[in-house]
């Protein structure tokens, strides 16, 4: 059997009964790590030693009788921008190369307290900033299914990761979709939770009224499972909500009869391939024949969502991101003969490109003259696009809309910042307005390229999201193509 | 809309990043370019007759933003936090002389 190949509750069931060990669990996935990273390179670091220190100390607590929770000894990893204590976290960036944190951040420390075990850290794009991963000051990650082509991004080497079992499953973070996208380019499963809902401590900051970090699975139940571990309030995040504890896997059950299904033509247009038109209809057809109704709708506001997106995500990056002035951590020029010189060739060494466009694009919109034009006007939009979804709410349980309006693209293929910019066109309103949506996997284009369906509800309402992921997942079957089996 | 050589490294200086000659034709084109689409916004209408009820600050949950209590709690080892200077000595930050 090859463990590495198998879903958290999988391994799981096998643990209990005593008929596998975490370590040898561990192994197999570390073994798969060598053998495919050479061509996928998902991870920046990996922390072999000390996976197989944890998984040794969960086999103890195993032997000795100590009940185990869903995620002992399952082998998983985070997004490099996530802080992990005395583990190098780099954010992709020169500018944190060499950083490596004094604390863990509040997810990893729950994960930590579930005896997940970490495997290591993974690539994504610079600061977050990217659809494709190819802006990693480290190297770029392929997508499985094709390694001419991107994974996706921000969180490309989670998706990429999950998706080729370098992983059972990994953290990520979704700023305007970049836990989503990567998971509908590779198959996986990619859940943005709730503004709020899961802590931001610890998480290296880009947009924060937008960023949110979110579990990337191989399947519906194992995003439930995770979510159980990472939601919940913590004070240290003074935007988290107290919500009451949740077992999301309660709403993993069958049947979607009478829930109402909104399908935004706006998310349905020129820009959207017919392969992945053809995908989504087929899964609300298949919604139909179980019961639920689906129907066309409008958000009217749906045109001006990625605009007002990289207004806010840029002012809020450049703002963040004054913090790194080669003083306290991170890198240091060193060329410089006074305090002025210090800070601008440290950031303009340290940063790439893509990361200086946006804090130039945010300093832009945010100087005395263009403050009301753009940052002001912006986000009075925002909340106009908030409304246009508590509209929508009001007749719909869910939207469904794709994730992404093409399948993953070829390496170098989108030359200029608007062509990439666009490929978020899905995703972004979702991060504006602060909702949950999930993306799963829904079929595959004529090249065999995975395609992703996105499921959108209301604020705090994931369970209605993981329950029609379910159905969808037990209805559509997908072909287990050689990369999810591991050959 | 157009943004001018002489704006961008305006902006440029305010973000304290250094602009090459070479890039800065690059940085003129990529920046009108998202400053074009970020015009798509004046498509809308927020105009002052109506920003008091489009306001702009109610995004997400009631809940956000709660402020913690404001006591002293242990932080962390002055050593844990100088770990990752790039310039030290034994108790602070090495900094270029400023005076």
């Amino acid at each position: 059997m090859k463990l590495y190949t198998l879903t958290a509750h999988e391994l799981h069931d096998l643990m209990s009964k005593k008929e596998i060990t975490a370590e040898e669990t561990v192994l197999s996935v570390l073994e798969r790590i060598n053998k495919k990273e050479p061509d996928i390179q998902s991870f920046i670091t990996v922390t072999a030693d000390e996976a197989i220190k944890q998984a040794k100390a969960v086999d103890a607590k195993i032997m000795s009788g100590e009940p185990l929770s869903a995620l002992a000894g399952i082998p998983m990893a985070v997004k490099d921008n996530i802080c992990t204590a005395d583990i190098r976290t780099t954010c992709g960036s020169k500018m944190l190369s060499n950083f490596v944190p004094p604390y863990d951040a509040a997810v990893y420390s729950e994960l930590k307290n579930a005896n997940a075990v970490l495997l290591g850290k993974l690539n994504m794009d610079e600061f977050a900033m990217g659809s494709s991963t190819e802006n990693s000051y480290f190297k770029a990650t392929k997508n499985p299914y094709d390694t001419n082509r991107v994974p996706g991004g921000s969180s490309g080497g989670c998706a990429a990761a999950v998706s080729c079992n370098e992983a059972v499953f990994a953290i990520g973070s979704d700023t305007g979709g970049s836990v989503r996208q990567p998971a509908a380019l590779c198959a996986a499963v990619g859940l943005k939770p709730t503004y709020g809902l899961v802590s931001r401590y610890g998480l290296v900051a880009f947009a924060s009224s937008l960023d949110q970090i979110g579990p990337i699975t191989k399947d519906v139940t194992d995003c439930a499972l995770v979510l159980n571990t990472i939601a919940g309030y913590d004070k240290r995040d003074s935007t988290s909500v107290v919500t009451k504890k949740t077992d999301y896997t309660n709403a993993l059950t069958n049947g979607v009869k009478g829930l109402k299904i909104g399908v935004p033509e706006e998310y349905m247009g020129e820009g959207v391939s017919q392969d992945i038109k053809n995908a989504i209809y087929r899964c609300l057809e298949i919604l139909k024949s179980m019961g639920a109704e689906y129907e066309e709708c409008s958000l009217t506001m749906s045109d001006y969502a990625l605009s007002t997106y990289y207004v806010i995500s840029s002012a809020e990056a450049s703002s963040n991101l004054a913090r790194y002035d080669g003083i306290r951590y991170g890198y240091r020029t060193a060329d410089y003969v006074n305090l002025e010189d210090l800070y601008v060739n440290t950031r303009t060494e340290g940063f790439g490109e893509e990361v200086k466009r946006r804090i130039m694009l945010g300093t832009y919109v945010l100087t005395d003259e263009y403050y009301n034009a753009y940052y002001k006007k912006a986000q009075h939009i925002r909340t106009l696009i908030k409304r246009d979804f508590d509209k929508a709410f009001e007749r719909y349980d869910v939207l469904i809309t794709p994730v992404s309006p093409t399948t993953a693209w070829k390496f170098g293929e989108k030359t200029t910042s608007a062509q990439m910019h666009a490929s978020d066109i899905c995703t972004v309103a979702v991060n504006v307005a602060g909702l949950p949506a999930i993306s799963i996997p829904c079929g595959f284009d004529q090249n065999s390229l995975p395609i992703g369906m996105q499921i959108i509800a209301k604020a705090f309402d994931e369970e209605t999201l993981l329950k029609i992921g379910y159905n969808c997942e037990q209805a559509l079957c997908l072909p287990v193509n050689n990369v999810v089996k591991g050959e | 809309m157009k943004i001018s050589k002489a704006e961008v490294e305006y902006i440029a200086n305010l973000a304290r990043i250094k602009v090459s000659d070479a890039d800065i034709e690059l940085l003129v084109r990529d920046m009108s370019e998202m400053l074009e689409m970020a015009g798509k916004l004046n498509e809308v209408s927020t105009g002052a007759d109506k920003s008091d009820d489009v306001c702009s600050d109610d995004v997400c949950s009631d809940d956000v933003c709660v402020l913690r209590d404001d006591k002293v709690v242990p932080s962390y080892s002055r050593e844990q936090i100088l770990k990752n200077a790039p310039c030290r000595d034994d108790n602070s930050f090495i900094v270029p002389k400023i005076m």
